[in-house]
């Protein structure tokens, strides 16, 4: 579902054609797809870090 | 491919001695050999800690084509190209799909191809045979694409004719990358892949260093783009049209699922020493696109700003020309131009030296050890993948050399994604879902394979550029693949769908 989002937000469709807003140096809409590929980065990270898989459970579970 | 004067003997001795360094290191990883195994020469007898699978992850899925082919495509579309951060980011978020279980599954069968799944799961020889002829063909053309882009790079770099240099090139280089891989297998791919990964980051960095002295900010690319007098300059800096954001999220899709099904990338999976060290190596992977594709695209809108000029044909030399500013700016110029050089050619030889050995597990095993000669020892597998090796390599310098001025011809071969992803119910489904059968995976994955291919050579008029209102059609075989499998496992199981339960060993053992 945060992936979901992530990339309805990212794909820059809800943007106007006319928009010349500048962010950090770039188009705006750039700025904010660059941005989002942070957050989905950080997510990913998170979730890998965070949550072991089955073989890291099942060695926790026999190391209890 | 570049715009850049000839190289100084010293800086061919420093491009001599790095690649000369990656020969020591086959000798190295050959008498680091534990034993005469295939587990041993091509997963390491997985022993892969963080490190090394970090880098050996990073210099496998960044190749030359991200530095030249993502600068050259930010030149023709503009920053919209940006969208390759995304599809490149989706890569590792695809992994959490079916590499938790696979991992499992794979340390515990002892599995070294990405077919030993497959044969585990369906014990289908039609399956098996069908997906390493496709992996096999989709990896056999993305190495001869990175041979080819191995020319191209030595051309221009000393004085000898550009079409022998492009030769001399090929041959050179696919030489060293060949030994090293047939002498220390994985081990010496893996421990040359931490030197190329090391010096491609290295790489990045210097390029973003080099723009950055060369022409300042990029909000000054920003502005000469948004100020030209040429409409489709201005255009490149615009919010993308319906077309191309559809574009934008089919490659998501398609790049993203179907770059984890490379079998290389497979591979690595298995060689992890720990889950914990792999998990933390995509960890780290998930940011790569940040420090890789966000700088290529940089240097593409740099080119844009200040080198108008370049057509459509020649947009790919945007780099080269980039580069060729910055050899004649200054001797830093010219050195850090050196170094990088050497970071190109680490990019190619690392994607194509991860490839060829992959091909060569999958010929030897699933092929020659399944079919040919079952009662082969590991030892002698372990030879024929080497035979193998250089038997394909021949081939393909022979074709890369022969299709150096054949282009469309190229292009019409290149359609490695919309076959690689018909896979993806085979691999990344079956590992979930329990009722999926063997017949009808290999129906959906041959219609799947039809369909694409039908929409992509048929000349259809609602197919642009290759794709269909922005869509690969390789997405559009693969709902095909889908619709089919899904119609086998109504008809088998009575539209009953039933999952894995976790952990998933008891489920595979129970079959």
């Amino acid at each position: 579902m945060i992936y979901v989002c992530l990339l309805l937000l990212g794909i820059p469709w809800y943007w106007s054609k006319d928009s010349n807003l500048v962010l950090f140096g770039m188009p705006a809409w750039v700025s904010i797809a660059i941005a989002v590929s942070l957050l989905t980065s950080i997510f990913t990270a998170f979730i890998l870090i965070r949550y072991p898989w089955h073989s890291d459970k099942q060695a926790q579970d026999e190391d209890e | 491919m570049n715009s850049l004067d000839a190289f100084s003997p010293a800086a061919w001795a420093f491009i001599a001695t790095y690649l000369l360094s990656l020969i020591l290191i086959g000798f190295v990883a050959f008498h680091a050999r534990k034993e005469n195994t295939l587990s041993d020469f091509y997963l390491a007898g997985n022993s892969f800690g963080l490190i090394v699978i970090f880098l050996t992850l990073y210099a496998t899925q960044y190749s030359g084509n991200t530095l030249f082919g993502y600068s050259g495509k930010t030149y023709r579309i503009g920053y919209a190209w940006v969208m390759s951060l995304h599809f490149m980011t989706a890569i590792v978020a695809c992994y959490l799909i079916h590499s938790p279980r696979l991992y499992v599954l794979a340390r515990k069968f002892r599995y070294i191809t990405p077919t030993d799944y497959l044969q585990h799961r369906f014990s289908s020889d039609a399956l098996n045979i069908l997906a390493t002829v496709i992996l096999v063909f989709v990896l056999a053309n993305y190495l001869l694409a990175q041979l080819m882009a191995m020319g191209r790079a030595m051309q221009g770099l000393s004085d000898v004719d550009p079409q022998l240099a492009y030769t001399q090139g090929v041959i050179l280089l696919t030489s060293i990358m060949v030994i090293y891989g047939t002498l220390g297998g994985i081990r010496a791919v893996a421990w040359t892949d931490v030197i190329q990964g090391l010096v491609l980051m290295v790489g990045f960095f210097v390029l973003m260093f080099v723009l950055y002295q060369q022409f300042g900010p990029i909000s000054l690319a920003t502005q000469k783009m948004q100020q030209a007098l040429d409409v489709s300059v201005v255009n490149k800096a615009v919010v993308p049209d319906a077309n191309r954001l559809r574009e934008w999220l089919s490659y998501i899709i398609i790049v993203g699922l179907g770059s984890t099904l490379y079998p290389q990338a497979m591979q690595r999976i298995y060689a992890a020493r720990s889950e914990k060290v792999l998990r933390h190596g995509l960890a780290l992977m998930a940011f790569a696109p940040l420090i890789t594709s966000l700088i290529a695209v940089c240097t593409g809108i740099y080119a844009i700003a200040y080198l108008p000029e370049l057509d459509g044909t020649s947009s790919d030399q945007a780099l080269g020309r980039i580069l060729g500013l910055v050899q004649h700016s200054s001797v830093l110029g010219y050195w850090l131009v050196v170094i990088l050089y050497a970071a190109i050619l680490a990019a190619m030889m690392s994607t194509a030296d991860s490839a060829l050995l992959s091909i060569s597990s999958m010929l030897s095993k699933d092929i020659y050890g399944r079919y040919v000669n079952p009662e082969a020892s590991e030892a002698r597998l372990t030879r024929v993948g080497k035979i193998f090796s250089w038997g394909l390599i021949l081939l393909l310098v022979w074709l890369a050399i022969y299709l150096s001025d054949k282009t469309s011809l190229l292009k019409l071969l290149d359609r490695k994604f919309d076959l690689l992803i018909q896979l993806v119910p085979a691999f990344m489904i079956s590992i979930h879902w329990k009722s999926m059968q063997a017949v009808p995976v290999v129906l959906g994955l041959v219609a799947g394979l039809v369909v694409s291919l039908i929409l992509a050579y048929g000349g259809f008029d609602f197919v642009q550029a290759g794709k269909i209102y922005g869509f690969h059609p390789g997405l559009v075989g693969l709902l095909i693949n889908l619709a089919v499998i899904y119609g086998g496992m109504s008809l088998f199981n009575h539209g009953k769908l039933v999952r894995y339960d976790s952990p998933i060993f008891d489920s595979f053992q129970s079959k």
